[in-house]
């Protein structure tokens, strides 16, 4: 019988130096952390180079994992912020343009609304109802748990801005709850 | 925790073409993602395999090549291009056990400074180890990272000058720390330096027609003959710091010739290869 190793196995192996461990890890979480960089920069190079820099971070960084939790989510803390790496070392910045259309062209399936907040069925609908900078920086600060500071870089705006957005889109999204 | 999972036509397109995904659509598949093995393996499966083949090259090759020393991490910021960081910063362990090296020599320089009440050891001593500098650097040509040097798609002398300067630089500021310690600053403070940079462009000007080896060793044995001919000429009675060698004359020829040897550089910088130096 073949055994699969599990992701925690897998950062354990790679820890210890088993580059198979890396390319298993790398072709598992590759496709999804991609796709997820590319809805956060314009620039697919960009995107590829910070995957690339996450496995890389990863192959050094495998020791420090503690072991609790999700790999997967610990491997996207990494990336996001390799991401604003990359995008600061080019210095420049081709923040994505977040879609002005998901307001008016999406019916909002039900499963989808649960996964966004099983406590707060509403919340789907309400961000929705945001204006794209304002969902941006939710989307940086509260969906992928950036700082202020870090969402700021990502989004190629002072971090000043971030927080007053954010504030306003809390208040919107309260208004929406309620 | 859910049952439910994303259509797979939806991570289909999520792992294809993420961008045409809306908002609401995209943050929900991503959150699900994070938490679910199943759905990450549908979006793995549906990505682009040479894509991926590429990605893991670019990773394979970034964890196979060494990581920067301290030295090239130093070079780096200071504003050096990291192809020419890696080469210049390319013999840590040497260079490291020549600025050490260094060190221990002005210490012992200080000591007996503080013992005796003169600069002169220093004085003597300070102008040869940048000499010894620039023999190391091209020395070290016979290393392995040195053979890569050789193959850098760079100029010769721009990349020796790089190296010997990755080398000079630390030595200088050594020594210049070192000279503060001396008693008899009022005179003695910097009266080392034009010496010092005379005899190293001399060398590396040198360089140019001979042997490295020739070179150094030449120059380092004329600056030892003319320190005991002076002494011997103006008698014991007279400190080195005030004799011919490090008044005003013999600082203006110092100066003269740091000039003469940096044109002699410059103009026969072409020939001036590095396996022709050793």
């Amino acid at each position: 019988m073949v055994t699969v190793r599990t992701d925690a196995e897998l950062l354990a192996d790679i820890a210890a130096g088993d580059r198979v461990a890396l390319r298993d890890l790398h072709d598992r979480h590759a496709p999804w952390v991609a796709a997820r960089l590319r809805r956060r920069c314009a620039d697919p190079d960009v995107a590829a180079e910070a995957v690339q820099d996450t496995f890389v971070a990863v192959w050094k960084a495998a020791a420090r994992w503690d072991g609790r939790g999700e790999p997967a989510a610990w491997i996207w803390g990494i990336a996001i912020r390799r991401l604003i790496g990359v995008l600061r070392k080019r210095n420049r910045w081709t923040p994505v343009t977040s879609g002005g259309h998901a307001k008016d062209d999406v019916m909002v399936a039900a499963e989808e609304q649960v996964l966004i907040g099983i406590e707060h069925g509403g919340l789907a609908t309400a961000m929705a109802g945001l204006s794209p900078e304002l969902r941006a920086v939710i989307q940086a600060t509260v969906l992928d748990g950036l700082t202020t500071r870090e969402a700021g870089h990502l989004l190629g705006i002072p971090a000043g801005t971030v927080k007053t957005r954010a504030m306003r889109a809390r208040a919107q999204l309260r208004g929406a709850l309620t | 925790m859910t049952t439910w999972h994303a259509p797979v036509d939806t991570l289909v397109r999520f792992a294809r073409s993420p961008e045409a995904l809306d908002d609401t659509t995209a943050s929900s598949v991503e959150q699900h993602l994070l938490g679910c093995r199943g759905c990450r393996a549908l979006v793995a499966d549906a990505a682009d395999p040479i894509e991926l083949d590429l990605s893991w090259e670019q990773v394979a090759d970034a964890i196979d090549r060494p990581s920067a020393g301290s030295a090239e991490r130093l070079l780096v910021r200071v504003g050096l291009a990291p192809d020419v960081a890696r080469v210049v910063g390319a013999t840590p362990g040497l260079r490291l056990a020549w600025l050490a090296t260094t060190a221990l020599l002005a210490v012992a320089a200080a000591v007996v400074a503080q013992g005796s009440g003169t600069d002169a050891p220093f004085l003597v001593v300070a102008p040869l180890v940048p000499l010894g500098s620039v023999l190391l650097t091209f020395l070290a040509i016979d290393d392995p990272a040195g053979e890569a040097g050789l193959a850098a798609p760079m100029h010769g002398f721009g990349l020796l000058m790089r190296r010997t300067l990755a080398t000079l630089v630390p030595t200088f500021v050594i020594l210049a720390i070192a000279s503060l310690v001396q008693p008899d600053l009022t005179s003695g403070g910097a009266l080392w330096v034009l010496p010092s940079l005379a005899l190293t462009l001399g060398a590396l000007a040198l360089a140019t027609v001979t042997r490295i080896t020739v070179a150094t060793g030449a120059l380092a044995v004329t600056w030892l003959n003319l320190v005991l001919a002076l002494s011997l000429l103006e008698g014991h009675r007279v400190p080195i710091a005030d004799s011919a060698l490090f008044d005003t004359v013999g600082q203006a020829t110092a100066l003269a010739l740091v000039a003469v040897a940096g044109a002699v550089l410059l103009t026969r910088r072409n020939h001036f290869s590095p396996l022709e130096a050793i």
